[in-house]
């Protein structure tokens, strides 16, 4: 540990990957590629304590992921303590293992809002995607979901197969009552850099999809919020990752290491420190990790002059790490990187004409 | 729906009204996102009951405030209250 940054950011959000356990196999996974290589997961107690430590810090949203959160036996007993805090209690699930008395459990102990994912509006496909034949559940759980009176949101990863799909997966959240649809295009990290060639649109699937989706956005606005994520591939400027390396969002995974983002353990040249031998603030602050691109210090050119670099915090840094081996670089997303190549070689390239997945192991 | 005096406006179900204790201001939070109020605003959240007109509000709130100009404060409250409409943060008719 070295010394306590004078000021650091205040997370807003805590995202709790309670396990990454799932019985969905989907190919562009934000687990990491070799869940073989984690750690036993945290106990009750100690998820209890972290969610006491992150409130302490500032934290007011709280994620309840994974993984699926569903193969937790304690999922209740976390909602009912996080609920307890205060903390608006966010579920986010595949809906699968899910019955409706345990909706209810988990309704009655705090939680609040209910994501699930849905991986097409075509149910053979979104079987076929999922490597697990959940569709149709998942539908009788957004109802569940609706006649408890809870808020619901319709996530679907955007990729090629289903990104012609926009109008119909619009119809489907709007016949579920859902209060919002997210629509996220794939992001190329973890088990969809290992499918990149399999996922990767092209341009005119992108730039249809936004069309279709724009009209949609206007006509539901204040009563169904539509969000579209636009690819960083296909644009000239990177995401602003998790507005920023450590800076809003908190993060803890299955074996309790604190980390900034879903795939942040793959960044091989940084140490991750676990709750299980320090409090959540002692790592906020202080860990080496959380330090190592907190703020604008550790930029190089591009980044460092840009005018830009408040804005987007020089993009991901685990695709910097990924397609250019060191995870200070500028995001290869950006025009301005030496590396832009490593975007746009993929995205010239011939898509295959079969589909077929590696699915993430479970 | 039109936004006026008659308007009866309800907060929607999914948006909870928390004391920031960090800061001493009052949030309001919903899936994913959470926003900030002033004083103002604040007022009139607490007053989103569905029982209330928007008129009705802005009269409370004139008497809350003596000597406030009763009309200043509903086109108060009408913006604030467009502004949560559009956010998608109103009941549904």
């Amino acid at each position: 540990m070295t010394e306590p940054v004078s000021e650091a950011p205040r997370p807003y959000t805590l995202i709790a990957e309670l396990t990454y356990r799932c019985p969905l196999r989907c190919p562009y996974c934000s687990n990491p590629t070799d869940l073989a290589a984690h750690g036993e997961e945290l106990g009750s107690e100690d998820w209890c304590r972290v969610f006491g430590e992150a409130e302490e810090l500032g934290v007011m949203q709280l994620h309840l992921t994974g993984g699926e959160p569903l193969a937790r036996k304690d999922l209740e007993v976390l909602a009912k303590h996080a609920h307890e805090l205060g903390l608006y209690t966010n579920l986010v699930t595949s809906g699968v293992p899910l019955t409706q008395p345990r909706l209810e459990k988990l309704a009655a102990a705090g939680v609040d809002h209910v994501q699930v994912s849905v991986q097409s509006a075509t149910p053979a496909l979104a079987d076929e995607i999922a490597g697990y034949a959940g569709h149709a559940q998942k539908l009788e759980v957004m109802r569940w979901v609706k006649a408890l009176g809870l808020p619901l949101t319709m996530n679907v990863v955007l990729h090629r197969a289903n990104l012609g799909e926009i109008d119909a997966l619009v119809a489907l959240a709007e016949q579920m009552g859902a209060d919002r649809l997210e629509l996220a295009n794939t992001q190329y990290v973890s088990w969809a850099l290992t499918n990149r060639a399999q996922l990767l649109p092209t341009r005119e699937q992108i730039e249809q999809a936004a069309l279709a989706a724009a009209p949609h956005r206007e006509r539901l606005r204040g009563t169904m919020d539509v969000l579209f994520v636009k690819p960083d591939y296909f644009g000239t400027t990177p995401k602003a990752c998790m507005d920023g390396w450590a800076r809003r969002f908190v993060q803890v995974i299955p074996d309790g290491r604190v980390v900034p983002c879903h795939a942040a353990t793959s960044i091989t040249s940084l140490t991750f420190d676990s709750v299980r031998g320090a409090s959540l603030r002692e790592i906020w602050e202080r860990s080496p990790a959380m330090l190592a691109y907190r703020g604008e210090a550790w930029m190089k050119e591009p980044c460092r002059s840009c005018d830009r670099r408040a804005i987007d915090f020089g993009g991901c840094r685990c695709q910097a790490f990924a397609l250019t081996g060191d995870a200070a670089n500028t995001d290869p997303a950006c025009s301005l990187s030496a590396h832009r190549g490593a975007i746009d070689a993929p995205v010239a390239a011939e898509r295959p004409e079969e589909r077929r997945y590696l699915h993430r192991g479970r | 729906m039109s936004i006026d005096g008659p308007f009866v406006p309800r907060l929607a179900k999914k948006a909870r009204l928390k004391l920031d204790r960090h800061t001493g201001k009052t949030m309001i939070l919903y899936p994913e996102r959470g926003l900030e109020l002033n004083d103002a605003a604040t007022a009139i959240a607490q007053k989103l009951d569905g029982v209330r007109s928007i008129a009705g509000i802005a009269e409370e709130l004139a008497r809350e405030h003596e000597g406030a100009p009763r009309e200043a404060i509903e086109k108060d409250v009408v913006a604030f209250v467009t502004l949560l409409q559009a956010k998608g943060l109103l009941e549904r008719p």
